[in-house]
């Protein structure tokens, strides 16, 4: 009896995890900004061991920011999230998310900026239709990434950078 | 260019308040076996798919906007960069403008062609001031010999209402 009893237990707490796995919910990822690769050229002017991706340089750099874990060779985001830390009063830190598929085709979506002031943390939030494909599904996804601008040292604002801190990405499908 | 919110956000950090969508209920796409994704019929029939799904989006033809014209500048503008040998290599075979955006038909002369130009659309410094969303399409070959490709050029949400496509 004690057996069938943990036996309908079981089952029953199967059948809860499978309903509760079964539901579509968005997948929240998070990456971290170290994961952010420079652009080519950029690699010695680069300080990753710091407060994330830093471009330590005279003039602005190109940063690509993978986006990676997928399940599933499909994308479809409803809304992602870049955190910056601005210390650079006449330079802003951009960035726009990339997706390329199997065919060859790109996608590109808006660009986000931080803004002309050293405001320190802020996050530059994309919704849907400032996501590539308009938000929409994209599907045979063999590269995605965030491209950045980060702006160099500036007289303005001597001894302080930009950094890259991290993204996270809000996605339908796992 | 759309600046961000400046809004800080709460400590500790990496922890937004994320606002969840209601859950959407679709099937995953089912995906096909590697011999077939690998293939170039399935590649060429996924991009058909993808060109009918990028064209819907830019919805009824429009003419004479304001972003038509930024858009053609970007284009020449572009086109004008492009090493002497690479440019005669390239021509428009379409320029067509909608309510959500413009396309661009390139005819290139053969795919090392395309892939010789086809990042100044996607990373290009001149192509990161567009902006709205873009795109380009993988290479399909041309009837009349080397292949084709299409930019699609979005307007910005902000401008025409957002989620509007």
């Amino acid at each position: 009896m004690k057996i069938m009893t943990t036996g309908l237990l079981g089952i029953a707490l199967l059948l809860l995890g499978v309903s509760a796995g079964s539901a579509d919910a968005n997948t929240n990822r998070r990456f971290p900004g170290q994961n952010c690769q420079p652009d080519y050229g950029a690699y010695s002017t680069v300080d990753l061991h710091s407060d994330g991706y830093t471009s330590k340089s005279s003039s602005s750099k190109l940063a690509w920011c993978p986006i990676t874990g997928y399940r599933t060779n499909t994308v479809d985001y409803d809304a992602a999230y870049f955190y910056v830390y601005d210390a650079i009063s006449d330079g802003e830190v951009s960035c726009q998310m990339f997706v390329k598929t199997l065919t060859g085709t790109s996608y590109a979506g808006v660009s986000e900026t931080s803004g002309l002031s050293n405001t320190g943390r802020i996050t530059m939030i994309f919704t849907g239709s400032e996501l590539p494909n308009n938000g929409a599904a994209v599907y045979s996804v063999v590269g995605n990434s965030f491209y950045c601008t980060v702006p160099g040292d500036s007289p303005a604002n001597p001894g302080a950078y930009s950094n890259l801190r991290g993204y996270v990405t809000n996605t339908v499908y796992n | 260019m759309k600046v961000a919110t400046q809004t800080k956000y709460p400590e500790p950090a990496f922890r937004p308040n994320l606002t969840i969508p209601a859950p959407r209920t679709h099937e995953e796409p089912s995906t096909p076996p590697n011999d077939e994704i690998f293939s170039e019929e399935y590649r060429l029939k996924e991009l058909e798919r993808e060109i009918a799904e990028l064209e819907t989006n830019l919805r009824d033809k429009r003419d004479g906007s304001s972003e038509e014209g930024e858009a053609r500048e970007l284009l020449n503008d572009i086109l004008s960069q492009l090493d002497e040998s690479r440019r005669t290599e390239v021509s428009v075979a379409r320029f067509e403008c909608y309510s959500n955006g413009c396309v661009v038909g390139l005819r290139y002369s053969d795919e090392e062609a395309f892939m010789g130009t086809s990042g100044q659309f996607m990373t290009g410094s001149l192509a990161m001031t567009w902006q709205g969303p873009r795109a380009q399409t993988g290479p399909k070959p041309s009837e009349g010999g080397g292949v084709e490709s299409n930019w699609y050029l979005y307007f910005s949400p902000s401008e025409a209402g957002e989620g509007h496509l």
